[in-house]
């Protein structure tokens, strides 16, 4: 009998054949490791802009933290303790008004004009004034020179976050005079973000060579910088999947791999390099809304506990990677007013029980949204809710799944209709006011109902009111007592990991810099 | 048209033969189709095809007692490379994936089959009353079907199962609406060449009604190629299927699925097993349904048959 090929197969084998064959063929583009003098660094581009004050993403402010100096800085990583940058600061009693007065007077931009306070002043305003996404940092502070070397900026209310907010990459001080003569303002007509993106106007140790939102910046040393100058005179950050860092960083075309999950640091051996797990500024919790109607049985205290007290913690920490935290509250561990790790909820399913039984929940399925498509450091959240799911199940809380694209899961928790499900929070600074939000009349507490708290208003009110060393004190104790009401469930501090090619001898990479290219070695 | 072709039997007989497949056709196209259905498994590729798809038949029929663990069960180290107690691995979150992989079918096989069938019988339907009526309803249904021409089909199918949310049932629908249109195409175009046959013609003379007309004397001659397009297309949804569950927009987690399966193993290309084995899984049984429905186009289709041997040779 004469066998024919049917066509369909015929198409199948091409397909495998183009495939095999375009595989082979690609791969070459990207070009090898540039040699000497040059870093090549690789990540997931979420870049939109280097435009320091319009920024607002992790491509963007690892860019902008080589390019741009910022009034006050954290040393060595250190985000409980503000320090002189550019400028040094003094807080007035009252956390109402702080002076800056030029520090590093040998600062100078990439063009060789030096570093002035009306730079400061008009990269503040400039930040406050464009709308960008990053102006909430400045909103209520008002910016005034005092005089060639000082600066006050004033809040209406007491503002203890401010030394916290200004190292932020997004508050870079701009060469002023340049940018206003390319259309920059410091109101809503700025015009001045492609000239930034092409031209970077800062007095930090790199400045842009080119840029290209899609493949790949190339930044290279700026000799008028007033530190230590680089070892490497040029950095290619590249776009690429995890996947190919992985393969890049063993093969050495690539020094650095910023978005490796804990599997693939794992292959990473002593011969290849060696991986910086560093404390992630994520939280992972689980919401309960408090709504009755909405919330179901997870609008019963009683039922919140039995949940905290049914999850399996270190079986989360497990999947989240050797280097992750267990959390007490959702302030990271290395923040100011952090509760205590050893306080974090425990397993006790006898308690469970003895809870579950106080809330009479009979096992009703519980919808439970969270996003499918996201990940936070490696963390898939659609396995983090199989697995909460699996072991709330031994328990005997019956959860339905209820999976969706992120934007649309965020939609439907801003909405505050969704009874429980799996949230996220980076902090924008490392500050425990920043977590305000989580208490009853802030943004994210609205959306799980949770109106009023009269001894969280209380210890809230208490935090605020706390100075300098007192603060760590009372901003744990408040979210301590917000933990107990299990309306947020704490689960897990991912992990920061970075990949270091074994070219690389000797590098800083801490919680506020995941990897300092000015004095990698 | 070449003699033998089932869906236009009596216009090129002789007055006798079509005196006869007039009087009585439906006998004889279901003759014909019953005499050439066991030899279309008979070929080389439609007999492997048969053999693999009775082995999936017979793992989705006994999965439970097939399976060696719970496939929900997150009891074992987290991705352990295959081999031990866990034949072809565990997977991210520590389950069986073998367990898995034989769970799923039961979920991807009848989903599969069975949106294939609503789509033939809604399609055709449609076709066979745009062929059979023309004007107007005509170009109602047609155009209709060529605005769901007018997008790729995985792209429709993810707008519309992202907009009824993920599910089973969303993403059966979604295969639904965007595969009927094929179907229409083909039995319009049959119903189109045979509505004026001798046949029908007398048909409707004698006073059978419009539907009568469409049941019993078009449709044995429309059944074959649908028949056909149909074992052809079960391959086709079976990866729209996958294509969804890896977009996140079919089965709802944690029930097993080849197409999220491997949608968890592209994020972890060490654990190879991961995405590889829902991968060979899904290859076998398109390609068996695409063998099989090769082998029964050659068989009841000899006309289409015949143009794809003078292509391929």
């Amino acid at each position: 009998m004469k066998v024919r090929l049917p066509r369909r197969a015929l198409a199948i084998g091409s397909a495998l054949a183009l495939t095999f064959g375009l595989a082979a063929c690609s791969g070459g583009d990207q070009g090898g490791g540039e040699a000497g003098d040059t870093i090549v660094a690789e990540t997931a581009f979420n870049l939109k802009t280097i435009d320091p004050h319009r920024q607002f993403e992790f491509t963007g402010s690892t860019i902008d933290t080589a390019i741009y100096q910022t009034a006050l800085e954290f040393k060595d990583g250190d985000l409980t303790k503000p320090t002189d940058g550019l400028c040094s600061f003094e807080m007035s009693d009252d956390n109402k008004k702080m002076t800056l007065k030029l520090k590093q007077k040998d600062a100078k931009f990439s063009n060789g004009d030096p570093v002035t306070m009306d730079d400061v002043v008009f990269s503040f305003e400039r930040l406050k004034g464009i709308k960008g996404n990053p102006s909430f940092f400045l909103d209520g502070v008002s910016i005034k020179k005092v005089d060639d070397e000082t600066v006050e900026l004033t809040s209406k209310k007491p503002n203890p976050a401010l030394p916290y907010i200004l190292p932020n990459a997004s508050i870079g001080i701009v060469n002023s005079k340049v940018v206003k003569e390319n259309e920059g303002t410091t109101d809503e007509k700025d015009g001045a973000e492609a000239f930034l993106n092409e031209n970077s106007q800062g007095s930090g140790p790199y400045k842009v060579e080119k840029y290209d939102a899609d493949s790949q910046v190339v930044l290279t040393a700026n000799e008028h910088y007033n530190g230590p100058e680089p070892k490497y005179k040029r950095v290619v950050l590249r776009n690429v999947s995890a996947e190919t860092q992985l393969t890049d960083i063993q093969s050495g075309q690539a020094q650095v791999a910023y978005d490796l999950n804990s599997e693939q640091a794992k292959q990473i051996d002593d011969s290849m390099g060696e991986i910086a797990s560093l404390p992630s500024t994520r939280s992972l919790y689980i919401f309960n809304n408090t709504d009755e109607k909405l919330g179901g049985p997870a609008a019963d205290p009683n039922f919140r506990k039995a949940v905290m007290s049914a999850i399996d913690y270190a079986k989360l920490t497990d999947l989240a990677g050797e280097g992750s935290q267990r959390m007490a509250s959702l302030v990271p561990n290395e923040f100011v007013g952090a509760v205590p790790k050893e306080d974090a909820p425990e397993k006790d399913l006898a308690q469970t029980k003895k809870l579950l039984k106080k809330a009479g929940y009979d096992g009703e399925k519980i919808p439970f949204h969270y996003p499918s498509d996201q990940s936070v450091n490696g963390v898939d959240l659609a396995q983090l809710a199989e697995t909460l799911q699996a072991q709330l199940k031994e328990a005997g809380i019956n959860l339905a799944l209820k999976p969706a694209p992120s934007s649309t899961q965020l939609d439907g928790f801003r909405s505050a209709k969704q009874p429980m499900g799996i949230g996220t929070w980076g902090a924008d600074y490392p500050d425990p006011t920043n977590y305000n939000v989580f208490i009853p009349g802030g943004s994210v507490a609205d959306r799980v109902n949770w109106k009023s708290d009269p001894k969280l208003k209380k210890l809230a009110a208490e935090a605020e009111k706390a100075k300098d060393g007192d603060r760590d004190a009372a901003y744990a104790k408040l979210y301590k007592a917000t933990t107990d009401t299990a309306v947020w469930i704490p689960l897990v501090q991912p992990v920061n990991t970075v990949a270091v090619g074994s070219s690389i001898s000797k590098y800083v990479s801490n919680a506020d810099i995941s990897f300092d290219f000015a004095k990698a070695e | 048209m070449s003699i033998g072709t089932p869906k236009q039997p009596p216009t090129h007989t002789t007055s006798a033969s079509a005196e006869a497949a007039d009087r009585n056709p439906v006998d004889r196209g279901v003759k014909r189709w019953q005499l050439r259905f066991p030899k279309a498994l008979r070929t080389p590729l439609g007999f492997i095809g048969a053999i693999i798809l009775t082995i999936w038949l017979i793992v989705a029929l006994f999965a439970p007692l097939l399976a060696p663990f719970n496939p929900l069960a997150q009891d074992f180290p987290r991705l352990s490379a295959p081999g031990g107690e866990n034949l072809l691995g565990t997977d991210t979150l520590g389950r069986d994936v073998l367990s898995r992989l034989i769970v799923a079918a039961r979920t991807t096989l009848p989903a599969a089959v069975f949106v294939v069938i609503c789509s033939a019988v809604l399609g055709s339907v449609l076709g066979a009353i745009a062929g059979y009526f023309g004007r107007a309803v005509d170009e109602i249904i047609m155009r209709i079907a060529d605005l769901v021409f007018a997008f790729p089909t995985i792209i429709l199918a993810m707008v519309i199962a992202a907009a009824l949310g993920p599910g089973l049932k969303n993403a059966i629908i979604a295969i639904l609406l965007v595969s009927w249109p094929s179907y229409a195409r083909v039995t319009r175009s049959l119903v189109m060449s045979a509505r004026n046959s001798e046949y029908v013609v007398a048909g409707r003379l004698l006073g059978f009604s419009a539907g009568k007309s469409l049941i019993r004397e078009i449709s044995p001659n429309v059944l074959s190629p649908v028949v056909v397009l149909a074992t052809l297309d079960v391959g086709s949804a079976i990866l729209t299927m996958a294509g969804l569950s890896f977009l996140s927009l079919g089965v709802v987690p944690p029930t097993p699925d080849w197409g999220a399966m491997i949608s968890e193993g592209v994020s972890q290309f060490a654990a190879w097993w991961i995405a590889f084995f829902p991968g060979l899984c899904i290859l076998t049984i398109v390609m068996a349904f695409n063998f099989i429905g090769d082998s029964l186009r050659d068989s009841l289709d000899p006309h289409t048959a015949q143009e794809v041997g003078e292509t391929t040779s």
